[in-house]
């Protein structure tokens, strides 16, 4: 029998009081756990979705944050909508209607439209096209994959793309029809569109998006931009370019279009690296009247920086301070035990054990406890992600499991309890090594 | 006559008074056991029998003399090394049998173990428990024995690092008559057994009366006979 097994045994002498500690500490670990690891999948969401392939976010001025929480994360609320003919500035010639370069082609890689406003159900609609999926990657560098049906086509004005969170919550299946509403999910209902496909799931808020082709958007009540009193409706150009009527619904006129956000990917200008492109827009847009650009992952940053990490230190802090009540907890026992204990450490000391010998005895003892509960609220802490994984799957597209973790802040955890342990066990151990052996086996004489 | 095992020469020691100035405890000329020799120490209370056993498993570092046990003189060692000869040369009973509540038969005898120069031997802790008769109660805790067999695992203990000698300390105070003569003749004959010095403190003349050679304390302590006086 070695310290250890003499430590162990002391902890066996009291069960109640040795449980009670341990779960203490391993409530107080959990919850240190818990929060750790659901700041890292906060913080590894807000990662995520700031590289979808595009750099750079163009909107109404306004909160460049706002324009990015919007258009990247699907929350907040949009900030307003910029002309289409801003948007046809970031267009090379063979897209636009006047065979010219926009103004800022030479700059764009890839410009890709969205207009937001509507809701299905409680998931945001965002009306798009065919370049997103097509064009973008999914966070991971990766293209986009359908699970099921395929992309958005520019001729099917209700087409649809539906993320693998509203397709798991819904119960939708390609084919299947959904009509938006306008503004909130009770406001007004619009035309129905039909799901062409569903995403594989990429643990961004893609997969809370409800995307549909944006010409269809268009067309629903109210998405026009009304024209200027006595100025007539523009005749609708057919998609299709080749002088014919279109078949179906007619699209909607430039001159009565808007865009919410552009989603670019900008481009190296001759002789200019790709991070002096990219400021030299944003500085040009920015300096005009019309719109804001914002670097979604500065702005991300920033918001980290701001707002997400100093909650997550105040949460530590607050949690940290259960775990330093917990390891309260092993000193109170301890002392509790500590009148029982003099009469075990004078016995051992008659033995021979040394001083050394006890006070090592007590502190291996609280470390014992402290790994233990330790480890017990480890498993807790991730049991507890693992239980919330899916509302924060559901809510916000991330992966969250048992295996999540945050491991360079649990890798810190054992140090930290061992230490906790041992400062928590120092009085405790220090009578023990001052046990006076003839005081407490005196006998008569 | 071989060396002894333990060896006090004009050893002293005396503790402060709560209201000032000291008391005399131990006033000993000279004082020694031989190799497996069986002795009773008689005194009353305050004679300074705990005193005495103290110093010689050196818990007590003594004012002035020598305390020799089986060749090392403990004055010239730290505490540290004290507590190893005790662990080693010396088998410690106590009054009431202190045995530690929270470990089984086989655990007490293996944790005295665990303080000795030697590894924890797990076959000779039950050897030696079963040599006492209690090799059917090896994890038993002491709360499921009887007084008799406490005292018998606190004997199993005191034999663990094949001590020079045993010290035993009132071992019969705490206990009925009828087990009084059972816990002396197992002392006795399992010290024999291994060749060991017995020293039995006692207050009682019946214990001591069984033992070939007997000592007053106050016969050879100058302190105690002072106070006698």
């Amino acid at each position: 029998m070695n310290l250890l097994g003499i430590a162990w045994r002391n902890i066996r002498q009291r069960p109640l009081t040795s449980a009670l500690t341990a779960v203490s500490l391993a409530l107080g670990v959990a919850l240190v756990v818990a929060t750790l690891v659901t700041g890292r999948i906060v913080q590894q969401a807000f990662e995520s979705g700031a590289g979808l392939g595009y750099n750079m976010i163009v909107g109404a001025k306004g909160s460049p944050l706002q324009l990015v929480l919007n258009t990247v994360y699907l929350i907040s609320k949009p900030i307003e909508n910029v002309g289409w003919d801003f948007y046809e500035e970031f267009l090379p010639a063979a897209r636009r209607a006047d065979g010219i370069d926009g103004k800022y082609a030479a700059s764009t890689g890839v410009a890709v439209p969205t207009c937001m406003g509507d809701y299905y159900r409680s998931f945001r609609v965002v009306g798009t096209n065919s370049d997103f999926f097509g064009r973008l990657t999914r966070g991971d560098g990766e293209p986009f994959r359908f699970a099921s049906g395929e992309n958005l086509r520019d001729d099917d004005f209700f087409a649809g793309v539906i993320g693998a969170s509203v397709a798991d919550s819904l119960g939708l299946k390609v084919g299947d029809p959904f009509a938006p509403t306008h503004g909130a999910d009770d406001g007004k209902v619009h035309d129905p569109f039909h799901v062409v496909g569903i995403l594989e799931r990429t643990w961004t808020p893609i997969d809370r998006g409800v995307f549909v082709n944006m010409e269809g958007f268009y067309l629903q009540d109210g998405h026009a931009k009304p024209l200027p009193d006595g100025v007539e409706p523009e005749v609708a150009t057919a998609v299709a370019g080749d002088g014919q009527a279109p078949q179906g619904p007619t699209p909607l006129p430039a001159s009565q279009r808007e865009v919410t956000a552009i989603l670019l990917e900008t481009a190296s200008l001759p002789g200019l690296p790709p991070e002096l492109t990219a400021m030299g827009l944003r500085t040009a847009i920015n300096e005009g009247r019309d719109a804001q650009a914002a670097l979604p992952v500065a702005e991300i940053r920033q918001l980290l920086d701001l707002f997400v990490r100093p909650l997550e230190l105040v949460l530590l802090m607050v949690t940290a301070l259960v775990v330093l009540v917990s390891a309260l907890g092993i000193l109170i026992s301890m002392v509790g035990s500590s009148l029982e204990r003099s009469r075990d450490v004078a016995i051992m000391r008659a033995l021979g054990a040394r001083r050394g010998h006890v006070l090592a005895t007590v502190l291996i003892e609280a470390v014992l406890l402290a790994v233990g509960g330790g480890l017990v609220g480890w498993v807790l802490g991730h049991a507890i992600v693992a239980a919330i994984g899916p509302w924060i799957a559901a809510s916000a597209g991330v992966r969250a499991g048992f295996f999540s973790s945050a491991p360079e802040a649990e890798a810190l955890l054992v140090p930290f309890l061992v230490l906790l342990a041992i400062l928590a066990a120092l009085l405790p151990a220090l009578a023990a090594y001052r046990t006076d052996v003839s005081r407490w086996l005196q006998g008569p004489g | 006559m071989s060396t002894p095992v333990i060896q006090l020469e004009k050893v002293r020691k005396s503790f402060a008074m709560p209201g000032g100035g000291r008391v005399d405890v131990l006033d000993i000329e000279a004082f020694a056991v031989a190799p497996g020799e069986h002795l009773a120490l008689e005194g009353q209370s305050g004679s300074g029998k705990s005193t005495l056993l103290n110093v010689i498993s050196g818990i007590t570092r003594p004012d002035a003399g020598r305390v020799v046990i089986d060749g090392i003189d403990l004055a010239r060692l730290d505490e540290a090394r004290r507590d190893r000869v005790r662990a080693d040369k010396l088998g410690m009973v106590f009054q009431s049998f202190n045995l530690l509540p929270g470990f089984t038969a086989l655990e007490n005898v293996l944790v005295a173990m665990a303080f000795g120069s030697g590894r924890p031997d797990r076959s000779r802790a039950m050897e030696l428990l079963g040599a006492v008769d209690l090799g059917h109660r090896l994890h038993h805790r002491p709360a499921e024995l009887s007084t008799g067999q406490q005292q018998r695992v606190a004997v199993a203990r005191a034999l663990a690092n094949r001590p020079r000698v045993v010290l035993a300390d009132e071992p019969t105070a705490s206990i009925d008559a009828a087990h009084q003569q059972q816990v002396i003749d197992l002392l006795r004959t399992t010290c024999t057994d291994h060749g060991v010095a017995l020293v039995v403190v006692t207050h009682a003349p019946e214990v001591s009366a069984q033992f070939p050679r007997r000592l007053r304390l106050e016969d050879f302590n100058r302190a105690a006979s002072a106070h006698k006086r």
